[in-house]
């Protein structure tokens, strides 16, 4: 009887609530309101996600973007202080709180002129900016102006959505962890203003506690796509800011490298798989100079074409850095055992790579240069991590062309006369080239040189001023004037650029080599041991090689880096120094694991998962896991479901799931029904199935009313489930048949 | 138990024709201990259903016609003195029988109303700072005539809320009618009506009532309609914890009534209206047709098997 007098009046509120919300959303469409703070919210936020790609948009943007955002927060502030002035002198004493719609700044005409000069300029100014750079300013360009249309909710929802892809967009050019962290951060704050367009009565709080668990929630899918999406290149080039960044450059004048020695920024990282070596074999070759006009040493570009070996020098000046080719290489007489680790370096935006002699490398993509140094085939704009394996022992050329003998013993010989009329008199000193080199060392170890950051300036880089008079140099000038020495003693002899030693985090077990590591020094050929390294240096100031900065250096280093920022006290802090450490350590670990995860290293990964897979073994172990975490899921279910449900809970889920079932089916309980109702409804319009329906139902139905908690065992109550379930069972094949046209 | 129950709606069904479920209603209000107003139109059979209902239980019944001038002593009483003893002695109004009907309460002033709805309330009078209690059981039927007829003074909210139910008759049908013409008994002369209950009897219902089992997804199914009273945006006012725990009383009654000991949805559902709708909306509606429109709406709003969600 009840059935029959409220089914009609159910409709009607169908109706009606139909009604209500097609003019609920026509209300949306129509007139957007929000409050002040929102407003100011979408200011501040957008000014933040912008402030990411500072460095890289341009500066007339730069000036655009500022002028929209400071029009907008002085209209909207405008705003603010008439309603209050307004409602301080109750003009309009029933205005609801602060919310108003969203002025018209500027007439449409002029945002779609602006619109479409700007697209023209970042068009014309892409040839030089670049794909990438000017398909970003597009983007902050039209974030800029989307500001001035929100005409709906929609565009709302777009403009907060654009926002947060400017946001991230910004981690293509810096991916240091604590960026990616302020980005993090930043994105989720961009998700609690879209939570909150949707939801502006929840409080802040509660908001952000639910985009955390959303967010929580999408962390597993993240680690997912990261680990196993396939990582395609990018079609970009990310544009090179040679002019921000500090480091070794191509060419060596003698004062270059000194004026790194104050640079604090990270050059690369080294973690070895064995124990580290010495710091006084830490020698990182970068590149080989052999090419000095008299004031800037240079990579030579003339290649010893003539020689009798051409064909296969040429071939060997950029070849293969594998293991395979170095053996079949006269050139290389391998030695000893090999020393293997890891060197992830910094963005440099060159193409050298840092690595011990003799070194090999198995990557495709790296390269070897004749003169031993790796290069990586492309421009290091991104953190580029490789493995090296290096032989220390090795024979680097036991026999050496004619070519490349007299391309090292070419001399200019205007600039230093007396340095040259020096060599030719050792010449004729010592027959033996050992005894020339040991007698040039102990003349700079005795002689009154000395080691200095701020050597007193020469006239015209002279060579000559430096040995006879000053005395008093950093690397290169030693490594400069040494080789010098022995090119006029006959002695074939370069300059080799790179990083001495380094500092070893102890907390992550790795080398860090910063720029102020950088370092000169020679290389001279002897017949029978090859190219040989000598580091003139050595001689003035042991301790600078072997552990990296004399004490009198330490105490020129601080005196100048003081005077640029007074932090020096915490430098010498015991816990500063440590807790910079971990912070490094931190940051190592982020660049190995999360930005050193390339396509490549993805691809090794896969593979080797895959192959695991083959062998029989690996997939009963692959098995076993999976079982496992089934069994621990279940296992948590279950007791989730103990701790939680009791049979009510159980039944109760299976009768809603039931429930779900039947509406996939057409058979929708609409809100009102109770599970007799329902029930009855069922038997009506699907007899066949009210068999099966009736027995989840009542079951449900007498467990949620009856007072039965004591009458029946927890057994029975389980038996009862699993019959309830076969049941469910029965009746989702049932309704399959049915539509399927069968049953 | 069940066949007494059932002879007395029999009974009270044979006079009041055509109206099987006002009639069950009013009986389940009754064994919830509760006060039942009826509001309709002059001449449905409002006081024909009080007073085969007070018939048929066998309890002493007393009518006071409510009209502008009844005073609040013509209702309690008075204290008139007594020559013989020399003290103030009570003479008690009509309110002192177990069933009392109001009949068409609002005509009176606001001061008559409140003398009765205070007494209704705490089930004794006070009469010169003398307290005298009301009989037990003590239930109150009242009838109203709709707002619109000239001369009523309404009840406020807060009396309204006092009334465990408001019901209407509404205009019977056809057959119904036929029969009422037909027939020549009154309530004038309710002949053949015999008590079928005694005070006892009466008692021990409710006290059976009382141990009515009601499931917890019962309680959640009335929190359920509460929370969305409280939430709807329509002028309806939100159902107290009062009007939900009359709920629950009214509907363990109904449960008795159709001879169940556990409380289902279904039993919330058909005392649901008379139950909430005047506390919803007391003086919004006059036509019978929406009479329990804004409960409806509530009703449609809950899902009974998964209430909470």
């Amino acid at each position: 009887m009840m059935i029959k007098k409220i089914k009609p009046s159910v409709k009607q509120n169908l109706k009606q609530k139909f009604k209500s919300r097609k003019s609920k959303n026509s209300s949306e469409n129509s007139v957007l309101q929000l409050n002040s703070k929102m407003y100011f919210c979408l200011l501040i936020f957008q000014l933040l996600n912008l402030s990411t790609l500072v460095i890289q948009l341009h500066l007339l943007y730069l000036l655009f973007a500022t002028f929209v955002l400071a029009l907008q927060f002085t209209v909207h502030f405008n705003i603010l202080r008439k309603s209050a002035l307004a409602s301080s002198l109750d003009l309009m004493p029933n205005q609801s709180t602060k919310s108003y719609v969203i002025p018209k700044i500027l007439p449409s005409w002029l945002i779609l002129l602006l619109a479409i000069s700007g697209s023209v300029a970042i068009a014309v100014a892409g040839q030089t900016l670049g794909l990438l750079l000017s398909m970003m300013h597009l983007l902050c360009f039209a974030y800029s102006l989307k500001m001035f249309e929100i005409p709906s909710r929609k565009d709302l929802y777009q403009l907060v959505v654009l926002g947060i892809f400017v946001a991230t967009s910004s981690l293509i050019f810096m991916q240091s962890i604590y960026f990616s962290l302020a980005v993090i951060v930043l994105v989720f704050g961009n998700f609690i203003i879209l939570l909150n367009l949707f939801a502006p009565t929840m409080a802040v709080s509660a908001q952000a506690k639910l985009v955390a668990k959303l967010s929580l929630y999408s962390v597993p899918l993240a680690v997912a796509l990261f680990v196993g999406f396939p990582k395609l290149s990018p079609f970009w080039q990310v544009p090179s800011v040679e002019s921000a960044k500090v480091g070794l450059s191509d060419s060596v004048k003698i004062g270059d490298i000194a004026q790194l020695a104050l640079s604090d920024e990270l050059a690369f990282r080294v973690s070895f798989q064995s124990n580290k070596p010495k710091h006084a074999q830490l020698y990182w070759r970068a590149m080989v100079l052999d090419d000095f006009d008299g004031v800037t040493w240079r990579q030579s570009s003339r290649e010893p074409t003539q020689s009798a070996q051409s064909a296969q020098s040429a071939q060997s000046s950029y070849g293969s850095a594998t293991l395979g080719h170095a053996k079949s290489s006269a050139d290389i007489e391998l030695r000893g055992t090999g020393l293997a680790y890891q060197v992830i370096a910094e963005p440099s935006f060159q193409s050298w790579l840092f690595a011990l002699d003799f070194a090999t490398s198995e990557q495709s993509n790296i390269g070897q240069r004749n003169d031993f140094a790796l290069f990586y085939r492309g421009i290091i704009s991104q953190t580029l991590s490789y493995q090296v394996t290096s032989y220390p022992e090795a024979i680097m050329s036991a026999t050496l062309s004619d070519a490349t003998r007299a391309l090292n013993l070419l001399l200019s010989t205007d600039n230093n006369p007396k340095l040259l009329a020096k060599g030719q008199q050792l010449r004729q000193q010592y027959r033996d080239d050992r005894q020339l080199i040991d007698h040039v060392l102990a003349d700079f170890n005795a002689k009154n040189y000395y080691y200095t950051l701020q050597p007193p300036r020469l006239n015209n880089h002279s060579l000559d001023q430096f040995y006879f008079d000053t005395r008093a140099g950093f690397c290169e000038h030693y490594a400069s004037s040494f080789t010098y020495l022995m090119r006029a003693a006959g002695i074939p002899a370069r300059m080799v650029v790179g990083y001495l030693g380094g500092e070893f985090n102890l907390s992550g077990n790795y080398l860090s080599v910063y720029q102020r590591n950088a370092h000169a020094w020679s290389e001279v050929w002897l017949p029978s041991s090859g190219w040989q390294r000598i580091d003139p240096t050595a001689a003035v100031d042991p301790e600078r090689v072997e552990r990296g900065f004399s004490t009198s250096l330490m105490q020129e280093y601080t005196d100048l880096s003081s005077g640029l920022f007074s932090t020096q006290a915490l430098h010498t802090m015991w816990w500063y120094q440590q807790l910079k450490m971990q912070i490094d350590a931190i940051d190592y670990q982020w660049t190995r694991w999360v930005i050193g995860y390339t396509g490549q290293k993805q691809s090794r990964v896969m593979a080797q998962l895959l192959a695991s897979l083959k062998q029989g073994e690996n997939v009963l172990y692959f098995l076993l896991i999976l079982a496992g975490t089934a069994l621990l899921v279940y296992g948590y279910k279950v007791f989730k479901a103990k701790v939680k449900g009791q049979a009510e809970d159980k039944i109760k889920a299976l009768y809603l799931k039931t429930l779900s079932l039947m509406a996939q089916h057409q058979l929708v309980k609409t809100r009102s029904m109770t599970a007799q109702q329902f029930a009855d409804f069922v038997a009506i319009t699907r007899p066949e199935l009210s068999a099966n329906f009736c027995a989840i139902s009542n079951s449900f139905a007498e467990l949620s009313y009856q007072n039965f908690a004591d009458d029946i065992s927890q057994q029975e109550r389980d038996k009862q489930l699993i019959k309830l379930q076969l049941i469910y069972r029965q009746l989702r094949w049932q309704l399959w048949l049915a539509k399927l046209g069968i049953g | 138990m069940q066949t007494l129950v059932a002879n007395v709606l029999a009974q009270i069904e044979s006079v009041v024709i055509g109206k099987p479920h006002q009639v069950k209603l009013a009986l389940a209000c009754l064994f919830a201990k509760g006060h039942i107003l009826i509001e309709d139109l002059p001449g449905m059979g409002k006081t024909t259903l009080a007073n085969t209902l007070a018939l048929t239980l066998g309890l002493s019944y007393q009518r006071i016609q409510f009209t502008s001038d009844l005073m609040p002593a013509d209702v309690i009483g008075i204290a008139i003195f007594d020559e013989a003893t020399k003290l103030f002695q009570l003479h008690p109004g009509a309110i002192f029988n177990q069933v009392v009907l109001a009949d068409e309460v609002n005509r009176a002033s606001p001061k008559t109303q409140s003398a009765l709805l205070e007494a209704m309330e705490e089930g004794r009078v006070s009469v010169d700072g003398v307290t005298h209690l009301l009989p037990e059981p003590f239930f109150v039927i009242a009838t109203q005539n709709p707002m619109s007829h000239a001369g009523t003074y309404p009840l406020p909210e807060s009396q309204l809320d006092r009334f465990m139910m408001r019901i209407s008759l509404g205009f019977p049908s056809i057959d119904a009618e036929r029969k009422i013409l037909q027939s020549v008994t009154s309530h004038r002369d309710a002949i053949g009506i015999k008590p079928f209950l005694d005070v006892e009897q009466l008692r021990e219902i409710q006290q059976h009532i009382a141990t009515i089992c009601v499931a917890p997804a019962i309680v959640d199914y009335v929190i359920a309609l509460c929370r969305v009273s409280r939430q709807s945006e329509s002028q309806a006012k939100a159902l107290s914890p009062r009007a939900g725990k009359s709920l629950l009383a009214a509907a363990k009654s109904w449960a008795f009534i159709q001879n169940r000991d556990y409380v289902i949805p279904e039993d919330i559902q058909a005392v649901f209206s008379p139950v909430c709708e005047h506390r919803l909306a007391p003086q919004q509606h006059h036509m019978l047709e929406q009479a329990d429109e804004i409960s409806q709406q509530i009703l449609s709003q809950v899902d009974p098997t998964n209430p909470l969600l």
